[in-house]
């Protein structure tokens, strides 16, 4: 075995550019699959299938993000359904139903406070009681920035004053806390002129909508993650977890803004993707699928799209530096710091990005075509199981896994919506809700039979069958 | 001062709640001193519980419903026993949370398939019976409605906790499974069946969580998705406590209890519901290295 391995070392080295080469072209034959793919389904696909295939990228986009989370870093989110109601509110909201006049002034200091503290927190990497008190501090001055004229310059300077002696108290730099301060002052007067305008024009675009809910989210996933990711384990599942279910309620009962449980947010507009692109790029598209794109035909390619995105990135993440990080991480985080990786940062950073990729895919879901309708029990806890259930089949620390894991999820949930139509009766019970056990057993049974996952487990039945294949073909 | 008079009601709802999430934070503390497994499934144990007393004591007496709730609870946690126990050896952490959280939702949904989605009514366990219904008997303590079943959460809930000492103290598995807590190896050292222990951890838990489950019934209805929220709000009690420390488990529970039901009560009713995580958030915020004190020093 080792012999044969050193003798194709010794026969590849003259060649090795050209191997190499080979080796570069081989690696991106599965993109190159997947976009082809991507550009004739619609040519073939009717409109419900074209349905399930939107429904399965959201669901692919939400899985590659968590997977980097989970496979890669090793840090279980048991709360991913809240970023992706923060992106599908965010952008309803801002789209559809704008905030009403009178919580304006308390949501953007909210966000301002958060902006402020992420500074602080970006600096100083603050830890409990000192971010409390900064945090308690902020809000103060928020509700002072109130009272104060309407010129931004004021508030901001008072800010930075009282922050900047905060940090001399704090023993935190005076700079960095000043720093902080002004952020918020800042941020605050900003998103007040931005929610002030988008109130006046009754709604914005649906692309605004979804790059605000990816800064939002991405701005709450960094105040949670940096905060949760120290905790390990058992702690980081309960906390995630906890987090979840707190959005999910803020979801339920805010109903000034979210519109609560009963109604939910309706009318929520489509994203018109040829519109948005160059004439030649919808030529194009136009010519993949042979002639005209309908509604869901252009929704499908924009979710795809993005899901494409995703998927490079992801996976040119995995194979760079940070990358190796993140597994250092995962295998060890003492090891992995002894050797100068900054294990913190790390895991913070993949949180975020995993949190914007899930709000993407949540403001794709609000404006999915010819629906256009969210309400709170869409990001529920069961959610999140859900997307678990969807890395864990698909297999832990593998992209393309995450993608077969979120198909077969979403036809299992399709078969799952006949069943409950069909209302098959046994042993005297109705079979309706089923989802919950089969998710459960789902769970249950790949951990223990099959814990590497289903992509792995395909490939490892491939490349044994072919081994099995080449040695009776040799031998015969 | 319309408010402050609510306060002592609120009091007495809050140590009902609380004595719950006391008896669900002790389920959490056995089994991870045994394990090192924190079981996600701990909420569900009290709703079999809720869940089959309801439906018993509607048609039969307590004599019948008791055992038999307690009975399904120590089946589920014996079957959750053994599915972590298949892969424990060569199992990460994160391997264990997902098969118990798979446990979980699986029993949830299996309660939703036998019982449905709505919620139960169980008549308390001493009553009036009163035109076709049993109607609780009320007493009057500074100002507040006290209801007998509320007494009875109490009561059983100290019995419980009683119990649950002398019996670590005094009897041999008892004292097999503190063994197993303080150190594994040496535990099997001296014969002890490691499995065993931890399969009757799992069935006391559970069937701990289930006599929960029976004596607040009646209090709050039984429903298939209150498994969640009392699993966590158990293990925030259990956190504040200290994991593993059954006496700080108890009195963080009842005051957890008292502290949601006054903060919903008087300041935020429409989020009464996420205070409890909201506190174990905060918590988790601010102290997570005292909250790992001890594991690191062992």
């Amino acid at each position: 075995m080792e012999a044969s391995a050193e003798i194709s070392i010794e026969r590849a080295k003259p060649g090795l550019s050209a191997r190499k080469s080979l080796a570069g072209l081989w690696s991106t034959l599965p993109f190159v699959i997947f976009l082809v793919v991507y550009l004739i389904v619609p040519r073939y696909a009717g409109e419900s299938q074209l349905t399930t295939f939107i429904y399965i990228g959201i669901c692919a986009l939400l899985a590659v993000g968590l997977n980097l989370l989970m496979g890669y870093a090793g840090q279980i989110s048991l709360g991913h359904a809240a970023f992706f109601g923060l992106g599908a509110y965010a952008s309803a909201i801002l789209v559809v139903k704008p905030v009403p006049g009178e919580v304006i002034p308390g949501m953007s200091v909210g966000v301002g406070v958060m902006a402020g503290t992420a500074v602080l927190i970006s600096l100083t990497r603050a830890a409990g009681w000192r971010l409390a008190a900064a945090l308690g501090l902020l809000l103060l001055l928020s509700g002072l920035s109130r009272v104060l004229p309407a010129s931004p310059i004021v508030p901001a300077a008072v800010f930075g004053a009282v922050m900047a002696a905060y940090g001399r108290a704090g023993r935190i730099g005076w700079w960095k806390a000043g720093l902080a301060g002004v952020t918020a002052a800042g941020v605050t007067s900003l998103s007040q002129w931005f929610l002030d305008g988008t109130l006046a024009r009754g709604g914005t675009s649906p692309w605004t909508g979804m790059i605000v809910g990816v800064f939002v989210t991405s701005l709450v996933a960094y105040l949670i993650g940096s905060q949760v990711l120290r905790l390990k384990g058992h702690y980081l599942a309960m906390a995630t977890l906890a987090f979840g279910i707190v959005v999910e309620i803020v979801f339920r009962q805010w109903t000034a803004v979210t519109g609560g449980s009963s109604d939910g947010i309706f009318n929520i507009p489509t994203i018109q993707f040829f519109d948005s692109i160059p004439g030649l790029a919808r030529r194009a598209y136009q010519a993949a699928a042979g002639g005209q794109v309908t509604m869901r035909g252009q929704y499908y390619y924009l979710v795809w799209g993005f899901v494409f995105l995703a998927v490079v990135l992801a996976v040119n993440i995995v194979r760079s530096r940070v990358g190796r990080a993140f597994r250092a991480v995962h295998g060890s985080e003492t090891a992995a710091a002894s050797l100068g990786v900054d294990t913190e940062r790390y895991k913070v950073q993949v949180f975020v990005l995993s949190a914007a990729l899930a709000s993407i895919a949540g403001s794709l879901h609000a404006h999915n075509a010819g629906i256009g309708y969210i309400n709170p029990n869409e990001f529920n806890f069961m959610v999140s199981v859900q997307l678990l259930v969807m890395v864990v089949l698909g297999g832990m620390a593998s992209v393309w896994g995450s993608m077969l894991g979120a198909a077969a999820i979403q036809i299992l949930k399709n078969w799952m919506l006949e069943l409950d139509k069909a209302h098959h009766q046994f042993l005297g019970l109705t079979l309706t809700g089923l989802d919950p056990i089969v998710f459960g057993a789902v769970l249950i049974l790949v951990m223990i039979v099959l814990p590497q996952g289903l992509a792995r487990a395909i490939g490892d039945t491939c490349s044994y069958g072919w081994r099995v294949m080449t040695r009776s073909r040799r031998e015969g | 001062m319309e408010l402050l008079a609510q306060v002592p009601q609120l009091v007495v709802s809050g140590v009902t709640k609380g004595c719950i999430y006391a008896i669900v934070a002790i389920g959490f503390s056995i089994i991870y001193s045994s394990t090192q497994v924190i079981n996600f499934a701990q909420g569900e144990f009290v709703m079999v519980g809720a869940m089959v007393a309801a439906v018993l004591l509607a048609k039969t007496n307590l004599l019948v419903a008791l055992p038999t709730a307690v009975a399904a609870g120590c089946l589920v946690g014996g079957f959750v026993a053994l599915l972590v126990l298949i892969p424990i050896r060569r199992a990460s952490v994160i391997t264990l949370i997902i098969i118990t959280i798979g446990a979980s939702i699986m029993f949830r949904g299996l309660a939703q398939l036998f019982w449905g989605e709505s919620a139960i009514p169980a008549p308390p366990f001493t009553g009036v019976e009163a035109g076709g219904y049993v109607e609780d008997r009320e007493f009057h303590l500074f100002g507040a409605v006290v209801r007998s079943q509320e007494l009875w959460v109490v009561g059983v809930t100290g019995l419980l906790v009683l119990g649950m000492h002398l019996f670590f103290k005094y009897s041999l598995i008892g004292q097999a499974m503190r063994a197993c807590a303080m150190n594994q190896t040496g535990a099997k050292i001296v014969g002890i069946s490691v499995r065993r222990v931890i399969v009757a951890s799992f069935v006391m838990a559970a069937g701990l969580g289930a006599v929960a489950g029976v004596v607040v019934s009646p209090v709050f209805y039984a429903k298939c998705n209150m498994g969640t929220a009392l699993g966590l709000s158990g293990f925030c009690a259990a956190v504040l406590g200290g994991l593993g420390n059954f006496g700080g488990g108890v009195v963080a529970g009842i005051i957890l209890g008292i502290v949601e039901s006054l903060t919903g009560g008087l300041l935020w009713s429409d989020y009464k519901d996420a205070i409890a995580f909201v506190i174990l958030l905060a918590i988790l915020f601010v102290r997570p290295e005292g909250l790992l004190r001890r594991r690191a020093e062992a």
